[in-house]
């Protein structure tokens, strides 16, 4: 499959600011079609690859014992994995493949190549990383500062009203992982 | 202790080098805060990245139930304002001395030079800023995976308190020099 570089750009305008820029990020990559009902990420293990989500859909979801949280849809032109490329550890949420799906992937070593050869395009592709995980952050960060402190939340369990706790724990893993297109 | 030997022992500047270690002290600037100082307004856009170096600055949010909530306590180490610089928006929260403090700032000027610079600087400024968020995102995964089994929000509080703090700079310094990282993260609410 031969993806252009202008079509690389157009699509994920915000992480490449040139056809050239895009044209060295394709040549790192690698390109993975995952089936539809794989799991690309289980959440708790490690990682430090970083994908772009190029055709298909992804849906992203939280586990805790047996309560399953889903956060939403990934779509073509957003990513996944980025808390590990950006800091190699263990992945925040389980991703699951809804529909056959083409990925292209920057390894650690893809990092450490870009780091090397072409920091501007690692610089911008951190700069836009790091927008899109402050703008999930300030989402969060509102949706639980906005109950610190508010009764609402404890008049909820008071009255066993568990549709309205169960949201406050849903809104914050939304809000979170930023499962955009959802 | 001078300002450089503080900063060469904060981890979150742990790959920096000394040289740039330097540059960034000589960019900062240190000054005394009293008691009750305010350096952010909860709505406000941020203007400087603040580091405290010592004393103590809580992050608070006015409530319509108990006027004002201490969200988070901040200790030498500990940066502020990052949120609000990188997406250019409102202040979530208000950042306010609670003690006599020193705190260190980078202006927003100086901090998109060195965000938008191509150099190696640059490139560690920058990732450290994204290690940041990502460390942030992280403690808050933990807190929702550690609360949502009990459905329980006090837990959720809980479990974003640090589990190690700050206690001084030699050992800071000494976490650097080793090439470690805190083990324990205090997350910060902007």
């Amino acid at each position: 499959m031969r993806i252009l570089p202008s079509d690389f750009r157009q699509k994920f305008s915000a992480l490449c600011k040139s056809d050239s820029d895009a044209e060295y990020l394709l040549d790192i990559v690698t390109t993975n079609v995952v089936a539809k009902g794989d799991q690309l990420i289980v959440q708790d293990q490690f990682n430090d690859s970083l994908y772009f989500l190029w055709e298909g859909r992804l849906s992203m979801f939280l586990q805790a014992g047996e309560v399953r949280i889903a956060v939403g849809e990934v779509v073509p032109g957003r990513w996944v994995g980025e808390l590990g490329f950006i800091d190699p550890g263990p992945t925040s949420a389980n991703v699951l493949v809804e529909e056959e799906s083409t990925l292209l992937v920057i390894s650690r070593d893809g990092f450490e190549k870009l780091l090397q050869q072409r920091p501007e395009i690692l610089s911008t592709l951190l700069q836009a990383l790091s927008l899109d995980l402050a703008e999930r952050l300030r989402e969060t960060e509102n949706h639980v500062l906005k109950r610190a402190g508010n009764d609402e939340f404890s008049l909820s369990v008071n009255n066993e009203q568990n549709d309205s706790h169960e949201s406050w724990f849903d809104h914050i893993a939304k809000k979170l992982h930023g499962a955009r297109g959802a | 202790m001078t300002f450089l030997e503080f900063l060469s022992g904060v981890p979150v500047f742990s790959d920096f080098t000394q040289d740039e270690i330097h540059l960034l002290e000589q960019t900062m600037m240190v000054k005394d805060y009293p008691q009750g100082q305010v350096f952010a307004k909860e709505g406000k856009t941020g203007n400087s990245l603040h580091l405290v170096v010592e004393g103590e600055v809580v992050i608070t949010r006015e409530s319509k139930e108990h006027g004002i909530d201490i969200l988070q306590r901040l200790a030498p180490g500990d940066l502020f304002g990052l949120v609000s610089l990188v997406d250019q928006g409102p202040r979530s929260a208000s950042c306010t001395a609670a003690t006599h403090t020193k705190v260190a700032s980078l202006p927003r000027s100086a901090f998109e030079l060195l965000y938008k610079s191509h150099d190696r600087l640059g490139y560690h400024f920058q990732h450290m800023i994204a290690r940041q968020l990502v460390h942030d995102s992280r403690a808050y995964s933990q807190a929702l995976k550690s609360s949502i089994l009990a459905y329980d929000r006090n837990k959720f509080y809980e479990a974003l308190q640090p589990r190690e703090q700050y206690r001084g700079t030699e050992r800071r310094g000494n976490d650097r020099r080793r090439g470690e990282r805190r083990t324990g993260y205090r997350p910060r609410i902007f």
